[in-house]
Parts: C-alpha cells; sequence; structure tokens
C-alpha cells in the first residue's frame, strides 16, 4: 500500500497539503463553530464545503447555487469566473491534486478490498454527473428559491462537514432527520463504493469534475502522447484507474491526471505538465 | 490552442474582477431547519423608555436596535406583551424563510391574547431580498436590525428562537429556551400555549 513511486508521492504531497490549506481553521473542528472572516469570500477550486469546520474558503459548486437560488438573481460573474480560470489552468488535475474530497477517495481505495474497477455500466453512468450539474446545480436551484438542491440533496462531502459539526455541537445533532439519512446513505455509498471502485463519486456525481473536465482539452496543464516512441503497448490504458486510453486520448474528459499511466510506460512516451501541447503533437 | 486557452484565461480573470458582489453564501449540509449564521455590525441608537412598566419588570438583558423604517425598539417592549418570540433569520436562509409564513400565522392568531413576535436579521446586503421574503411571508410583526445586546443568544445557526415574558425574562419550555433551527406551526404553537393560558 505505501510502495509508492516518486511522482504518487508526490501527488499525495500535493494533496495532503492542498487539503489542509484548504481546512486551515483547525479550531473549527473542537469548537463546532466554521470560520467566517474574509477570507470565506473565495472559491477553493475543489469540493471542499463552506460548512466544513476547518474550511478556509468557500465552495465553488455551493457558491455557484447561491447565486442562482436566491431570491433576487444575481450572475455569478465571480464565481463563474474563478471556475473557468481553475479550468483553463488545470482542468481536471484539480480533481487529481486538489481536491480534498478525492483525497478521501484515493486513500479509501488503498485499502485492500475486492477491486472492481472496469465493468460494462461505467461508460454509461458517466454520463449522470452531467446530469448533476445541469439539474442540481443550474437548472433547479432556479426552481426552488434558497435552495441549492445540489448541496441538499446530494453532495457528500458537505454530509462530512455535517458530522464535523455534529461531533462539536450537540444541537446540530438534535436537528438529524430524514433528509440526513438520506444524505448519510449517500455518503456511506460512495465510501464503501471507493473501496472497490477508484474514486466513484469523481467518475459518476461529481459536477465539478464534469465542469473541469470539458477544460482537459484546452487547459495549460495537459498530457501528451509522443507517437514516434509509442509502440502501443496498452500498458498506460491498462494502468489508468479511471479507464481511460492516453495513448487515443491523453486529455480526456475523465483524466484527473495521476500520471499512474506515465509511470506504467515502457519508453517514457507520455508527458504531462503546463503548455505541454507546443511541445509534442498537434490538436 | 494556446491563443484560445490564453484568451480564455484572460476572461476570466476580467469576470473575476467585475464581480457584482463579493459576498458568497454556502448553505450547511444538514436537514432543512437550519443555516449557518454570519454576523454583521450591529447598528447603536440612544434608547427611549416608552410607556408604563410594572413593578416585576426585570429584564434578563436589555437592546436598542430599529426596524426599517427607523422605529426605536428596546427592552421595554417586552412589557407590553405576555409573551414575545424574538426570530433571529437571516433572507438567503431557507428554513428560515420556511417558517415565515406558520410565525406570520401564529402572531394573527395569538396576537389578541397578548403575543407578539419581532423577527431579527443581521444581513446588510440584502434589503431588496428581505422586501422579497416579507412580502411572499406576508409578515406584518416588526422586522428589526440585529444588534450586539442580541450576541447572548446566538447559536452560531439560523433560524435561533428565543422567548421572553413580560417581566422581560428568557422563558424555558421543557428545558428549552434557546430553539435552534425551524419547527412546525404545531411545535410553534404547543411553546405559546403552555406560557399564554
Amino acid at each position: 500500500m505505501l510502495a509508492l513511486g516518486k511522482r504518487s508521492r508526490i501527488r499525495l504531497t500535493v494533496q495532503a497539503v492542498a487539503a489542509l490549506i484548504q481546512n486551515a481553521n483547525f479550531k473549527g473542528f473542537f469548537t463546532g463553530k466554521i470560520y467566517n472572516g474574509p477570507v470565506k469570500n473565495v472559491c477553493v477550486p475543489g469540493l471542499n464545503c463552506y460548512s466544513c469546520p476547518g474550511a478556509i474558503g468557500a465552495c465553488p459548486v455551493g457558491s455557484l447555487q447561491s447565486f442562482l437560488n436566491g431570491m433576487k438573481f444575481k450572475f455569478p460573474y465571480y464565481v463563474l469566473g474563478l471556475l473557468i480560470f481553475f479550468g483553463a489552468l488545470l482542468g481536471r488535475a484539480v480533481c487529481g491534486f486538489l481536491c480534498p474530497f478525492g483525497l478521501l477517495q484515493d486513500l479509501i481505495y488503498k485499502i485492500p478490498f475486492i477491486k472492481k474497477n472496469r465493468f460494462k455500466a461505467d461508460k454509461y453512468l458517466r454520463y449522470i454527473k452531467y446530469a448533476v450539474l445541469l439539474m442540481m446545480v443550474l437548472v433547479l436551484p432556479f426552481v426552488f428559491k434558497l435552495t441549492p438542491v445540489y448541496c441538499k440533496f446530494l453532495c457528500p462531502s458537505g454530509t462530512v462537514s455535517g458530522l464535523l459539526l455534529a461531533a462539536g455541537d450537540n444541537k446540530v445533532v438534535s436537528q438529524f432527520g430524514k433528509l440526513f439519512t438520506w444524505k448519510l446513505s449517500v455518503l456511506i455509498l460512495v465510501i464503501v463504493g471507493s473501496l472497490m471502485i477508484f474514486r466513484p463519486f469523481c467518475k459518476y456525481l461529481c459536477p465539478l469534475g464534469a465542469f473541469y473536465g470539458f477544460f482537459n482539452k484546452v487547459s495549460v496543464y495537459g498530457m501528451s502522447c509522443d507517437s514516434k516512441t509509442c509502440v502501443n503497448c496498452g500498458a498506460c490504458a491498462k494502468a489508468c484507474k479511471m479507464n481511460v486510453d492516453p495513448v487515443k486520448t491523453p486529455d480526456s474528459m475523465e483524466c484527473i491526471r495521476c500520471g499512474e499511466c506515465m509511470d506504467a510506460c515502457p519508453n517514457s512516451s507520455l508527458k504531462a505538465g503546463f503548455i505541454i501541447r507546443k511541445q509534442t503533437k498537434s490538436d | 490552442m494556446k491563443r484560445f486557452t490564453a484568451i480564455v484565461l484572460g476572461l476570466s480573470l476580467i469576470m473575476c474582477a467585475s464581480c457584482a458582489t463579493s459576498r458568497t453564501e454556502d448553505d450547511s449540509d444538514r436537514e432543512d431547519v437550519v443555516e449557518t449564521s454570519s454576523e454583521e455590525s450591529s447598528i447603536d441608537e440612544t434608547s427611549e423608555d416608552s410607556g408604563e412598566v410594572s413593578a416585576d419588570f426585570d429584564p434578563d438583558f436589555t437592546f436598542t436596535t430599529t426596524d426599517r423604517e427607523g422605529n426605536i425598539y428596546d427592552e421595554s417592549i417586552f412589557a407590553d406583551y405576555e409573551l414575545t418570540m424574538i426570530n433571529f433569520w437571516e433572507p438567503w436562509c431557507p428554513p428560515c424563510v420556511g417558517e415565515m409564513p406558520d410565525i406570520e400565522t401564529l402572531y394573527e392568531n395569538y396576537q389578541d391574547q397578548g403575543f407578539n413576535v419581532i423577527g431579527v436579521y443581521s444581513e446588510t446586503e440584502q434589503e431588496d431580498e428581505v422586501d422579497e421574503v416579507l412580502e411572499s411571508c406576508g409578515t406584518t410583526y416588526p422586522i428589526v436590525h440585529y444588534s450586539e445586546d442580541f450576541e447572548q443568544f446566538l447559536s452560531g445557526y439560523v433560524p435561533t428562537t428565543i422567548f421572553v415574558d413580560r417581566n422581560g425574562h428568557v422563558v424555558e419550555v421543557n428545558g428549552e429556551s434557546q430553539f435552534v433551527g425551524s419547527r412546525e406551526y404545531a411545535e410553534w404553537e404547543e411553546v405559546v400555549t403552555s406560557v399564554i393560558n
């Protein structure tokens, strides 16, 4: 489990540091109260709930819904601008390096268990996250005023935050009802799923991943395969836990830039980095 | 492709800079009864004592604030009613707004038995939204601005509600004096009728 190559160790370190920075309000975990200072107005790139007692920033998905579902509609220039900025710079590298909830799934997957990462329905389930993005994040908040539909009914990252708040404040526990039971079930499903499937939430449900996926082909941080040295051995596709074929689609919308494919390649044909595109094959 | 990306990056930075409002609120992920609250600055006015109070009037706390028309409210208002419900709410908070129509109904039904409601909100940047909420909920009871005098009753979550009797004492019902989260009409009615009977 801990036999990590250098690339994996670097990525894990970045993930851990990013998670710590985004949740630097450590005293919140003990008081059960969230941080309310000025930095809270800034969105973090990954799925880190605003209500996490440690959170020092805002969740971009929650913020988006907040603008769209207000009593009076306000166009979310700021949030959208930040999201587009993160996307254009990193694409789904955010998922692979900066998202704490992604880190959680990564760690759970490391636990020895039956692994069933490839199965027929996998391809179709990937589309659900676009429906989540469209309906729960964008459309339904317009219909139901003041209701952040995705946060309320789906987001397991928020459920984790709710549990952390409850641990510090009994009043929260007294409010748990049917909705909490549903949300907890979703969380448990994701956690148990993460034992068997690599990052099931990222693959099938995350609206943020769906959004950033659109940027993978154009983001400054990208991947490429050098067709001159590639021998089509298929080792990269076999190593990919997101079920991407990096030779065919190095900038696939499903690629979270974990780099396992690069470790697997015998000829180092795969490369990832900033402004990688101009160096190798053209689009 | 690289130029396109550069344009997109530049545009997105311009969008960030042209933000209309810097305030974002997120709802915490719990049952639809409660929100985490943010505190805003208070409004301080000099207090004006109006009306007569009985010798038993011995308020647990004092406060001074104004409603949205500038009328001054202070703790002397407790003496005018058998029971006063102070409901802390915010216009961006779904469970707060969700229970306000019920609170209005409660107010209308028990007004003549000496029941009063005061709604307190601290949000300073959503006056339009407050208008919308008050109109859609049909609110007729006083709505006042938050003052630091109320700080001791905040739970960190909204809605939070306390009840004060005519002597200015915070009422305890079934061991509860600070009601965190929204409630059904029947639950609020039970609290009211247990004091006013």
